[in-house]
């Protein structure tokens, strides 16, 4: 008995039907294979060990991924080696000074701190071009003044800068009471401060006269919301700085300018 | 072997890639982006599984492609296969990652993922004419 054969070109005989349709469902077993590999494997990953466990991500204000944020905070010694000294952050031989006005329960200056706070650290604080100086504000609420306390008596620990970071990464839902002993005591903790002696501080004249002082200067520049911004090159007197964008490459460009002017 | 050659090619490239994110990761450097996220992309939690960034598994897999392209046979053709469809796999999580949770998106991951889906097409192809 013949095979039947696929045919043939220039005298070459082609291989038996039978044996060319066995090669193939073989090779669609071995593709079903792979692809159910593929599909057990990244299953795996995603369930076990893919980060998609927390909830709170996907449902999170702008910035405030916390535990994203949380891990990078704690992993990259950002401010390692910058010196502070109060509220400001970086060399006090610095030709010009960028103000920040923040408020710890805004979203949009978790985003900034999380997002571009450490590129304007890396291309204008570390090179000594600019100094930057915290200064915090309370308007939205209860929660915003406990922060407030906190970072401020951080600040006279010379940690200010430190504080802050740690609690925009854990920044939670506006006045939900996420400011809570717990959490300071964490991020004091994990900003490598005297936590204690911070929460012992939080209401000392030291601190309410520092709250004031930050209200005065942004009444009298005209701070309408956070974060605003304001650079100071002495011997002239703040400028506010006209910000259109918080992200890092178009906020760097327009810091930039401003210093080049 | 023009098939292999493209492999060969394409696991080079997402090896660069892969290799310029490792590279940041451990540097600690931003990343040079256009996109504005890649740096929030970066540090997310998803950049990282079990404490080794995905870019360096990344580098790892494509230099498995890149050895398996140059290797005859049915074997080599499923084991890329295999490795390719993990790959593109996982990089269709991560592509959810950016648009959801994350919510930046990172152009050397979308980078990524165009040469690993091209990736994913060629084995695929390669071990149906495989013989």
């Amino acid at each position: 008995m013949r095979s039947v054969t696929t045919g043939s070109y220039g005298g070459k005989p082609r291989a038996p039907l039978h044996h060319v349709c066995m090669a193939r469902n073989a090779r669609l077993l071995l593709l079903l294979a792979a692809i159910g590999v593929a599909v057990v494997v990244v299953g795996a990953v995603v369930l076990v060990g893919g980060g998609g466990g927390n909830g709170n991500a996907a449902t999170s204000a702008p910035g405030s991924d916390a535990s994203s944020a949380t891990s990078r905070v704690a992993k990259r010694p950002l401010l390692a080696g910058i010196p502070q000294r109060g509220l400001t952050l970086g060399r006090a031989a610095a030709p010009a000074t960028l103000i920040e006005f923040a408020d710890p329960q805004c979203p949009y200056c978790a985003q900034w701190s999380n997002e571009t706070f450490p590129a304007v650290v890396r291309e204008f604080v570390k090179p000594g071009k600019v100094r930057l100086e915290f200064r915090g504000l309370h308007f939205l609420g209860p929660d915003s003044e406990k922060g407030l306390r906190a970072v401020l008596a951080a600040g006279l620990q010379n940690r200010a800068w430190n504080m802050i970071e740690q609690l925009y990464a854990r920044q939670g839902a506006e006045n939900s009471g996420w400011v809570n002993d717990d959490t300071l005591r964490e991020a004091g903790s994990a900003a490598g401060i005297d936590v204690e002696k911070m929460m012992a501080q939080r209401y000392s004249a030291r601190v309410s006269a520092q709250i004031v002082a930050n209200d005065n200067l942004a009444s009298q520049l005209g701070v309408r919301g956070t974060p605003t911004f304001a650079l100071v090159r002495p011997p002239a007197n703040p400028q506010p700085l006209e910000v259109g964008s918080l992200l890092p490459g178009d906020f760097t460009a327009t810091l930039s300018a401003a210093l080049g002017a | 072997m023009r098939l292999r050659v493209a492999l060969a090619a394409l696991a080079v490239a997402g090896a660069g890639i892969a290799a310029y994110l490792t590279y940041v990761h451990y540097a600690d450097v931003a990343p040079v982006c256009s996109t504005g996220g890649c740096e929030k992309v970066q540090t997310s939690k998803y950049a990282e599984l079990a404490g080794a960034p995905v870019a360096l598994l990344g580098v790892v897999a494509y230099t498995v492609l890149f050895a398996l392209a140059w290797v005859r046979g049915m074997a080599a053709a499923f084991a890329g296969t295999t490795v390719a469809l993990v790959g593109v796999a996982f990089s269709g999580y991560l592509l959810w990652a950016q648009l959801g949770p994350i919510g930046a998106i990172c152009q050397w991951c979308i980078g990524n993922d165009v040469v690993s889906a091209a990736l994913a097409a060629l084995c695929v192809t390669r071990l149906l004419r495989e013989t």
